[in-house]
């Protein structure tokens, strides 16, 4: 019995990746969120509460009336910064409505059309708590009314999805990037849709709150996952088409930001503005935890953007107990302020100035760290970043640089041994005149019974591939129980009995020059010596023939 | 059609679930890796048995490796500037699974 390590290198490709880019959503710069909104700049102050922010709701009313004007009323006066939504659903469709004071983010409405229109407004000191809409005529409307603060008051809401006119049953998903949050918002009828529904996006299980459930209207509110990440609202109309209107607006999410296809790690200071980390996961369940992790690589894919860091560094740390995947919970967790990041292990990292050429795959340089926090029978998981992520400060021009937003184009290649115990794998017994050998074999190749002057036995049991016991010069009994492959048992000169028990391919028993007993098939046409031992009997059943030809011998007792 | 397209178009059916597009994805993964002719060579290893199992790729060969390699998740073919397939996106893609195999080997420590 002995040990020896085995080694084999696994490659693991990516399962799931998350980016998220906080300053902007996505393919969206028009109003963006520009670093010096959130303080990037010198000394960096907004960051870490920043970070920390979500879009929050204040309050909300939702009325009904068929009036010319439109109106609704918050329960108390907004704070001032507060970000104001108006929503105003109405079946007249031929005129327009107006809010004063307030800017229309999406309005669609005309003849035959029912009319789906929102605005919003940043509040002031004493901002009013009655909102009013005017109209020249009368018709049925639906009113809503929302007050957002937390992130909302640093950055304004924009059309997500703009108001667009509904004509089939089929759903309709918008949109389809996502957002932090939003007002979803769609108009209905009496004689049109039966049902105008509005829900979060089946799977993705975003909180989701209704504002307005009528015949007439529907609007509500869909807060993407950890407020930061994506949510997708999906309307479900069925009934009667007519054509209608829907819309969203809000706070894009930002899970993806850039050109499509990418996700962004690093900081941009100047406007345009790009703030992102990346996490990726790998399922490293493959890797026995037993098992002695001696190198570990992780190589990712550039994006479509050719971009990389002239001053700062790609730094990737461990975030092993981070989930990456999407979740109902409205707590924060990929994204990591400086201070968090510095505390993170960093595992690999790439150098400034590196080249980088678009869809590519790169290695990064390891870290002595990375071995130990291969999460070894678990999951693996990354924050791809960069060094000013970690140290706070921020260079005048942009660090970042892109990869791919597809996971299995990031893989990890791991090398790892295991010490393997193994029982036996050749054996060799030499004795001199024992009475009986017996040999256990599980793997590989042969045993051997060297024996002189005698053995009485020899016993192989083997499992696998080849085997084969020879004794010299005479054995009186070799039992092979063999299982696979290939089995010979040889004895020479002289084997009072060879017993091969073969289950598969080849199997030979051979003796030369005399076997005593054998079992060996009669109907091999080969020369034999049988030799019966004193007082036997041959009893010879019911039909038996004995042949006894050419220059075979029959002696009997003289009796 | 390529191995590489077929994936593709999995990748794109978004009326899929993640575990049916990896179902999906191992039946591809197995017939693109059947049609590999052995050997073959990368670099100064000599590439002699390729087995597919599910998710993974079992490679094993002759040189100075830590034999075997296991390929997890692994793809069918890999972006190159000079590949032969051009995805819709405009990327160039090696569709031949032995790219993967050469990839793998060259990103070990």
């Amino acid at each position: 019995m002995y040990s020896e390590r085995t080694l084999t290198t696994s490659v693991i490709y990516g399962s799931t990746i998350r980016g998220q880019n906080i300053q902007y959503g996505p393919l969206s710069k028009s109003p963006d969120v520009t670093a010096a909104t959130i303080g990037l700049a010198s000394p960096f102050t907004n960051l870490s509460t920043f970070l920390t922010t979500k879009v929050t709701r204040t309050r909300f009313t939702n009325s009904t009336g068929s009036t010319t004007n439109p109106t609704a009323t918050f329960s108390a006066t907004p704070a001032n910064g507060s970000a104001l939504i108006a929503v105003i659903l109405r079946t007249a469709d031929n005129t327009t409505t107006t809010l004063s004071g307030w800017t229309q983010l999406s309005n669609a409405g005309a003849g035959g059309v029912r009319q789906a229109a929102v605005w919003w407004k940043r509040a002031g000191v004493s901002e009013p708590t009655v909102v009013t809409a005017t109209n020249a005529t009368a018709a049925a409307w639906n009113m809503t009314i929302i007050e957002y603060g937390g992130w909302a008051t640093l950055a304004d809401p924009v059309s997500i999805s703009a108001s667009a006119t509904v004509s089939s049953t089929a759903n309709i998903t918008v949109p389809s990037t996502g957002m932090m949050a939003g007002v979803c918002a769609i108009v209905n009828g009496t004689g049109s849709w039966t049902t105008a529904t509005l829900a979060d996006f089946i799977g993705n299980n975003a909180s989701y709150t209704q504002f307005a459930a009528t015949t007439l209207a529907n609007c509500s509110e869909i807060v993407g996952y950890n407020n930061y990440e994506d949510a997708t609202a999906q309307y479900t109309l069925s009934g009667t088409p007519r054509a209608t209107n829907r819309l969203v607006v809000g706070w894009p999410h930002n899970t993806i930001s850039g050109t499509a296809g990418s996700l962004y790690a690093g900081i941009e200071p100047n406007a345009g503005s790009l703030a992102g980390q990346v996490g990726i996961e790998f399922d490293t369940a493959t890797i026995p935890a037993l098992n002695t992790v001696s190198a570990a690589t992780l190589t990712l894919k550039s994006g479509t953007s050719v971009t990389w860091p002239s001053t700062a560094t790609s730094e990737i740390f461990s975030i092993n107990s981070t989930a990456i995947a999407k979740t109902a919970s409205n707590t924060r967790t990929l994204w990591r302020t400086p201070t968090e990041v510095a505390a993170l292990t960093k595992v690999a990292t790439r150098a400034a100035g590196s080249a980088y050429v678009a869809n590519t795959t790169y290695a990064w340089d390891s870290e002595s760290a990375f071995i130990s926090n291969i999460n070894q029978g678990s999951t693996t998981r990354l924050l791809v970043a960069t060094s000013e992520q970690r140290t706070g400060s921020l260079a005048g021009s942009t660090q970042t640089y892109s990869v791919s937003d597809t996971p299995g184009n990031h893989f990890l290649t791991i090398v790892h041994d295991r010490l393997v115990t193994i029982p036996t794998v050749t054996a060799t017994a030499s004795a001199s005149a024992p009475g009986r050998l017996v040999a256990y074999l599980r793997t590989l190749p042969t045993v051997f019974g060297n024996a002189s002057p005698v053995i009485s036995r020899i016993a192989s049991l083997l499992q696998s591939i080849a085997a084969s016991a020879n004794a010299s010069p005479a054995i009186s009994r070799i039992v092979n129980v063999l299982r696979t492959i290939t089995a010979s048992a040889e004895a020479s000169p002289v084997i009072t009995r060879i017993a091969s028990l073969a289950r598969t391919i080849t199997a030979s028993v051979q003796a030369v020059p005399g076997i005593v007993a054998a079992y060996q098939p009669f109907s091999v046409q080969l020369p034999r010596v049988v030799r019966l031992p004193f007082r036997a009997i041959v009893a010879l059943s019911h039909q038996t023939r004995a042949r006894i030809s050419q220059r075979s011998t029959l002696r009997l007792p003289k009796e | 059609m390529t191995a590489l397209d077929d994936w593709w178009a999995v990748e794109a059916d978004h009326s899929l679930t993640d575990y049916e597009k990896q179902a999906l994805f191992n039946d591809i993964r197995a017939a693109a890796f059947l049609e590999v002719q052995l050997p073959f060579y990368v670099d100064a290893l000599q590439i002699t048995g390729i087995a597919v199992s599910g998710n993974r790729v079992d490679v094993s060969g002759l040189g100075k490796f830590s034999w075997p390699l296991r390929i997890y998740n692994g793809p069918v073919g890999v972006t190159d500037p000079d590949g032969n397939v051009t995805k819709a996106d405009g990327s160039k893609w090696f569709s031949d699974p032995i790219e993967v195999v050469a990839q793998c080997i060259r990103s070990a420590p």
